[in-house]
């Protein structure tokens, strides 16, 4: 499949989601004034940090719709982070939760076990945090 | 246009039991928050995120009971009452925070049953409270279902109501806290999608047997109707949904953060259930009641003219029984 074909598909899939966030975002409005109003304004307590938080949410959510439907190119944007694999990932990231909180290793590993990971990748992905200078944030 | 917004017109005037009651919830919150900051750092965070679960709850349920009497300044969103919010967010957060104080050593699992024993047994308490100061009543549909067992004005089946409340705000609080406290939660190598859809059946099947007095399901097999006009063809398709939204999110995005990954499993989710509900409203399958038609404010959306009302009501929904699912998962993966 080309490059272009991919991105006509993922535009495709990703656009119920966008006309849902588009008809849900616009549904607000009304409910917003019907809850000021109603109120005669203590609804503004919720409403203003719903709309910043929905506000954030739809910019980030409109950042990773471009970025999948391939309207950005990787490289405009993940120039500085690692290229890891997502299990590669997913491993660091509970990695570096399990030290934050004060576990062993030897736990962290005993429970990847448990559920199923290879030792091939925990060995790979405890290389990889043992060679991060800084660690990156696992919430970002 | 203007005239929509009479629509808001419930009784605020402040009776002397309402202002009692305003004041105990304050004292009782001031109370639970200057012990709980000295067990958890976050302690805001917390109890935000057990409030925005209610609240949740609470304005798509809005039709289902009247809050009245609480002052005006009381209201965020038509009777919807903060107070009252504020008020059960207390109580569930006490009762999470009592079980895990004194019951440490108890499965997770075992604990969340006695979260909802404990939330059935103190919420129950509270409703009394507040049908008996006349701050709350009931629309005639709610009436109609129950089976006219009252203990001290309260139909007996507010127990059920209140576990499942319960269920699902502690599950959204208990999701949100997994990241507010960065918890290391082991990645799924191997989903277990049985678990998952376990999950899912009993999300979606204990909320629709809840507002089950909200909508009617019309014009569907008659064998497929299971509970009262709870079908199985309309059940069944919203847990396929939801179930297949989580398991295409869990697939994928394995490396993302709880939180990206709850915003992906609402949208995904989300964005077929709303055509899914335009669709059976259209075509007759499902009607809504009149308490619920008439808390309608008459705005419709965009593209579709779907009420605005059940446009935010279905993703509020999606939210609630995602979050049960997948904190249910989460639990019985990491055991915690």
């Amino acid at each position: 499949m080309t490059s272009q074909n991919k991105k006509i598909i993922s535009q495709i899939l990703l656009a119920p989601v966008v006309l849902a966030e588009i008809v849900t975002g616009l549904a607000l409005v009304p409910m917003a004034l019907v809850s000021i109003v109603c109120t005669g304004g203590v609804g503004l307590v919720v409403v203003i940090p719903l709309a910043l938080v929905l506000f954030g949410v739809v910019k980030y959510v409109n950042k990773g719709i471009k970025r999948f439907g391939g309207l950005i190119k990787p490289e405009d944007d993940t120039a500085n982070k690692h290229t890891w694999t997502k299990t590669e990932q997913s491993l660091v990231n509970y990695f570096i939760k399990s030290q934050k909180e004060g576990s062993s290793d030897e736990t962290a590993i005993a429970h990847l076990k448990e559920n199923g990971w290879t030792d091939a990748d925990i060995q790979n992905a405890r290389r990889i945090v043992d060679t991060l200078p800084n660690p990156p944030d696992p919430t970002k | 246009m203007w005239q929509k917004l009479l629509v808001c017109d419930v009784d605020k005037t402040l009776t002397a039991s309402a202002l009692g009651f305003d004041i105990f919830v304050f004292i009782a919150a001031g109370i639970f928050l200057f012990l709980y900051s000295k067990r958890e750092k976050k302690y805001l965070a917390h109890l935000g995120t057990m409030m925005l679960g209610v609240l949740i709850f609470e304005i798509f349920t809005a039709p289902m009971w009247h809050n009245i009497h609480f002052g005006r300044f009381a209201y965020i969103y038509l009777d919807v009452s903060w107070i009252l919010t504020l008020g059960w967010a207390v109580l569930l957060l006490s009762v999470v925070t009592l079980v895990d104080m004194y019951l440490p050593k108890l499965p997770v699992y075992w604990r969340f049953i006695c979260y909802l024993a404990g939330m059935s047994i103190l919420g129950f308490i509270a409703e009394i409270s507040v049908v008996n100061l006349g701050l709350r009543t009931y629309s005639p549909e709610i009436l109609n279902t129950v089976v006219g067992t009252y203990l001290w004005g309260v139909p007996i089946e507010a127990f059920y109501y209140i576990a499942v409340m319960s269920a699902l705000v502690i599950s959204f609080h208990k999701y949100l806290a997994y990241a507010i406290n960065e918890t290391a939660l082991i990645p799924e190598r191997r989903k277990n999608h049985l678990r998952s859809f376990i999950a899912t059946i009993i999300g979606v099947f204990l909320f629709e047997l809840m507002v089950e007095p909200m909508i009617s399901n019309n014009n569907f097999p008659s064998w497929s109707y299971l509970y009262d006009d709870i079908t199985l063809i309309l059940t069944g398709m919203w847990i396929f949904l939801i179930w297949l939204g989580i398991s295409i999110v869990d697939h994928f995005f394995l490396h993302w953060n709880l939180i990206k990954k709850f915003i992906a499993y609402f949208l995904i989710a989300g964005a077929f259930a709303l055509p899914m509900e335009y669709f059976l409203i259209l075509n007759g399958f499902q009607v809504y009641s009149e308490s619920v038609m008439n808390n309608f404010t008459g705005f419709v959306t965009p593209f579709i003219n779907l009420p605005v009302e059940i446009a935010f009501a279905v993703p509020l929904y999606m939210s609630l029984v995602i979050a049960f699912i997948k904190y249910w998962e989460l639990m019985l993966v990491n055991k915690r």
